[in-house]
């Protein structure tokens, strides 16, 4: 499924009143949950669509050891990509966010470089940023916290 | 700055150019950055030129010198929906891309440095910037291309640069083919892009890295970073055999070269060649 489908749901839900909804589209459903933070596949994995290269413990642009180990309270927003966190556009340009930022779905987060790749990151939850987590131009690793959102 | 290039010959470029890509080409004498441009009118497969950017953008927030000087400034909005693990390598197939055109057009001694800039005898001629986001398939390839130094003060670019104008001295070329060229190598290599194969593509790789065999020296998270440069794997990330024998891949490494490693390009090259 198309997850920009799933994004328009999500952000379809949040509009409503529905707890969950869940939609089946040949071999492929979806289900969303109020109370679950991600929306759950049960379509094969194949069908999942892939994003960036799996996480290789080898890859030098990631911080060396793992990440910070005192776990960040509250919901998180994680790096979907191994590269270079970028918070601005520009050296010169404002952070996309700062603390205290109301951000909704598909708002840019940040820039994640790799392989002179920008990849803007854009949110797949609305609230207020409550943390920055990482400075301007650190290394990151896939599935890093990257914000904390409430 | 008055226009004392060649304006490009656009009827002509609709009619080589336009029937290679699936979308169109849209021309304009002026825009902030093709790259912007094309994030937000075009569609997959349609492609970007113009004459003059003046908010051309590079890596990092850098400004891309872009004047008014017959230099090539060019994107492609490609769209990848099967095979998404290929995004990785997508840079260096347009830096081959434009090694080919640049072939075509009877360029010697140039190539690609890991992982997309496009150098003739150790100095850069061309650069790529390619945007997208965590949600699309959609990948804007932004291309920047001297054709001519004119108009750009080296001290405003901390590198040695060139042009395609000092390279090909004596040798008559037109930017129109060159850029007719470009375009269609690329639609070449994107339309198999998404079924290419691996090994094939580096064995294709392999003939216009400039660093293969290179012993290179590199800042890396604050460190110095010393062993020689091997290949790439199927993520595009180069391969460094550090003195320990351990190898390593790397995502990001800002490689300068040294002029020892230029020479010796250049003669690999030369042989290549004849």
């Amino acid at each position: 499924m198309d997850v920009r489908k799933i994004k328009k749901l999500i952000e379809l839900i949040e509009s409503s009143d529905i707890a969950e909804l869940e939609i089946v589209e040949g071999e492929e459903s979806v289900r969303i949950s109020r109370n679950s933070t991600t929306p759950v596949y049960a379509a094969p994995p194949a069908a999942a669509p892939q994003y960036s290269a799996p996480p290789v413990a080898t890859d030098m642009s990631a911080s060396p050891g793992l990440p910070d180990t005192s776990a960040p309270q509250g919901e998180t927003i994680d790096a979907p990509m191994v590269g270079t966190f970028y918070s601005a556009a520009s050296p010169t340009s404002p952070p996309f966010v700062s603390v205290g930022s109301k951000v909704a779905i598909g708002d840019t987060l940040c820039i994640i470089e790799a392989m002179k790749m920008l990849n803007q990151i854009e949110s797949d939850k609305a609230g207020t940023i409550k943390e920055i987590l990482l400075e301007n131009e650190t290394p990151v690793e896939f599935g890093q916290p990257l914000y904390v959102i409430e | 700055m008055p226009t004392t290039h060649k304006p490009y010959n656009i009827e002509q470029i609709l009619h080589e150019a336009g029937s290679k890509i699936p979308g169109k080409i849209h021309y304009l004498e002026e825009v902030a950055s093709t790259n912007t441009w094309l994030k937000e009118n075009g569609q997959c497969g349609d492609v970007c030129l113009s004459e003059k950017q003046f908010n051309g953008r590079g890596r990092r927030g850098n400004n891309w010198v872009s004047p008014d000087n017959g230099n090539i400034y060019l994107s492609f909005c490609f769209c990848l929906t099967e095979n998404t693990q290929h995004r990785s390598l997508l840079g260096l197939v347009t830096g081959i891309a434009i090694a080919e055109a640049l072939k075509d057009i009877g360029l010697k001694d140039h190539g690609v440095k890991w992982p997309n800039d496009i150098y003739w005898q150790g100095k850069k001629m061309g650069g790529i910037l390619i945007e997208t986001s965590n949600y699309s398939d959609q990948f804007i390839i932004g291309i920047g291309l001297n054709i001519s130094l004119t108009g750009i003060e080296a001290d405003n670019i901390n590198q040695g640069i060139t042009s395609v104008n000092d390279a090909m001295v004596g040798d008559e070329f037109s930017r129109d083919e060159l850029l007719i060229r470009i375009i269609h190598r690329l639609s070449i290599h994107l339309d198999g892009f998404a079924s290419m194969d691996f090994q094939s593509f580096k064995h294709l790789w392999r003939e216009w890295d400039i660093l293969r065999g290179e012993s290179v020296n590199f800042q890396h998270q604050g460190e110095v970073i010393s062993g020689t440069v091997n290949d790439i794997d199927k993520h595009g990330r180069l391969s460094i055999l550090h003195t320990s024998g351990e190898t390593q891949f790397y995502s990001s490494a800002d490689i300068r070269l040294d002029k020892k490693s230029i020479q010796k390009f250049i003669k690999a090259n030369n042989q290549r060649l004849n």
